[in-house]
């Protein structure tokens, strides 16, 4: 589904992502991003997306090699994102927005994301005024319009409680499965990850530290010395 | 050519230049867009008072505007007649705003609202934020064009004046004023402005009071007069739905 291939970003003298080579299956994986603070996982999502030119490196989606392809592009073609920082139009009503990017993007089946996110009580309301949860599920639905084949997350639990980043971690989980799409979370909640994710990739310094099940990501020495420690 | 066709070229002029340049700044974040909007305004007003163009613009004389036969059925005179100008002014004002209102209502205005408030966000939802950049700066010139053209017919003049950085602030701070989250808003702050000028203008304290005016709005009612008013009404609902639960 996505590849990179000695994929580097800089900002200016800060060398933030290393050389990544990264493969993300398809069909019904939820794959986790963990990493200290700088480790480039916000990065490699910019990067991906289109938002941040790289370097050096190439980015592979479906065979294709879309490096210098835009964001529209890259969205038009199945590859969707949410952001860290909800990313919602704040003064538009629910229903408003969800039905704007449904109608650029040709998908009719607006009801069926609108209850996946569980947002029908809040379709009349300006999203401005919704509980952060509730924007953070709305975020969440605007990438999911139109079907897309890979779901790139920043920190989807950003801002909500642990028990709240598990729900919807879980929700995810089942949501990628039943459609099976692969799906990318960078996400600081580690244990979150770990209980949900099919697969985890973990960063440090900008560079590839290790790719594997939780189960094998827990045993890898090199992970538990440089980023989880003692909550191994 | 009759002065009806040389209105009808004067308005292509503006709707061509500004597509041109609408092309070439639609891209840019919105500080450079107004920095650019504001250098380009500067250009034009400094190039009319070229020498070389000076049969053309008048240079710093201005230039008087006349013309014979009839525009919209009514001769030069008429134009300067404010019984005679008001209606046609009214009725333009009324058109203008119904265009607008029909674009707010309009997939367009959906995506023109939406690109103003998250345009990285329209983006990653798949569309291409400068298509309809670019149709809102050509529409808003035009719009622009038709109230600087019945400027000309009723004042018969054109000073270079009409040109400057001023004038091109003075709607920046009358949008500012009304706010602009509503179509209402601009067109409020423009009364409220052209009220504001006629006052303080007779006392020669115009820059000074246009100053505080606005150092006032953006500390007070960021939203302008109508955002304001809009939230205090929502609030006032609010409170009142608020107080009939049990």
């Amino acid at each position: 589904m996505l590849k990179t291939e000695k994929l580097s970003v800089s900002y200016g003298p800060l060398q933030a992502l290393s050389e990544l080579d990264l493969e993300i299956d398809g069909d019904g994986v939820l794959h986790g991003v963990i990493g200290p603070n700088g480790a480039g996982k916000s990065t490699l999502l910019d990067a991906v997306c289109g938002r941040r030119r790289p370097t050096a490196g190439t980015v592979r989606y479906r065979g294709q090699d879309i490096t210098r392809r835009s964001v529209a592009w890259r969205r038009r073609h199945g590859m969707a994102r949410s952001f860290q920082r909800t990313s919602i139009f704040q003064d538009l009503t629910v229903y408003e927005q969800l039905r704007l990017v449904a109608q650029h993007l040709g998908d009719r089946r607006l009801d069926d994301v609108i209850q996946v996110m569980d947002l029908a009580d809040y379709l009349d309301e300006k999203a401005g005024r919704i509980a952060y949860g509730v924007q953070r599920r709305v975020d969440v639905a605007l990438a999911l319009i139109g079907r897309p084949h890979l779901l790139l997350m920043d920190e989807p639990g950003a801002g909500l409680s642990a028990v709240e980043t598990l729900r919807l971690f879980q929700h995810l989980r089942d949501l990628v499965r039943e459609r099976k799409i692969a799906a990318v979370a960078v996400e600081h909640d580690v244990d979150a990850v770990f209980a949900c994710c099919d697969k985890v990739t973990v960063l440090d310094l900008g560079r590839h530290l290790a790719t594997g099940t939780p189960a094998e990501i827990r045993a890898d020495r090199r992970v538990v010395a440089a980023y989880l420690g003692s909550a191994a | 050519m009759t002065a009806m066709q040389a209105l009808l070229v004067s308005f292509l002029i503006v709707a061509v230049y500004a597509a041109i340049l609408g092309a070439l700044i639609a891209r840019t974040n919105p500080l450079a867009f107004m920095m650019l909007t504001l250098a380009a305004g500067e250009m034009i007003s400094h190039s009319v008072m070229l020498e070389g163009l000076r049969d053309y613009t008048g240079g710093a004389d201005g230039l008087v505007v006349g013309f014979k036969g009839a525009v919209l059925g009514m001769q030069a005179a008429d134009f300067a007649n404010a019984a005679r100008f008001w209606p046609v002014a009214w009725t333009a004002a009324w058109i203008a705003g119904l265009i607008i209102w029909t674009v707010r209502r309009s997939r367009l205005g959906a995506i023109l609202r939406a690109v103003r408030e998250n345009e990285e966000r329209m983006r990653f939802s798949g569309f291409n934020t400068y298509a309809p950049r670019l149709i809102a700066f050509v529409l808003i010139n035009m719009i622009a064009a038709v109230s600087g053209l019945l400027h000309v017919l009723n004042a018969g003049f054109v000073s270079p004046d009409s040109l400057s950085l001023s004038v091109s602030t003075n709607a920046l701070v009358a949008a500012l004023m009304g706010g602009v989250a509503s179509s209402a808003g601009p067109i409020v702050g423009g009364l409220i402005f052209s009220f504001a000028q006629d006052e303080f203008g007779a006392h020669d304290a115009t820059q000074l009071f246009t100053g505080v005016a606005v150092v006032a709005f953006i500390i007070l009612i960021p939203r302008g007069v109508v955002g304001g008013i809009l939230d205090a009404a929502r609030q006032s609902t609010r409170s009142l739905v608020g107080r009939k639960r049990p």
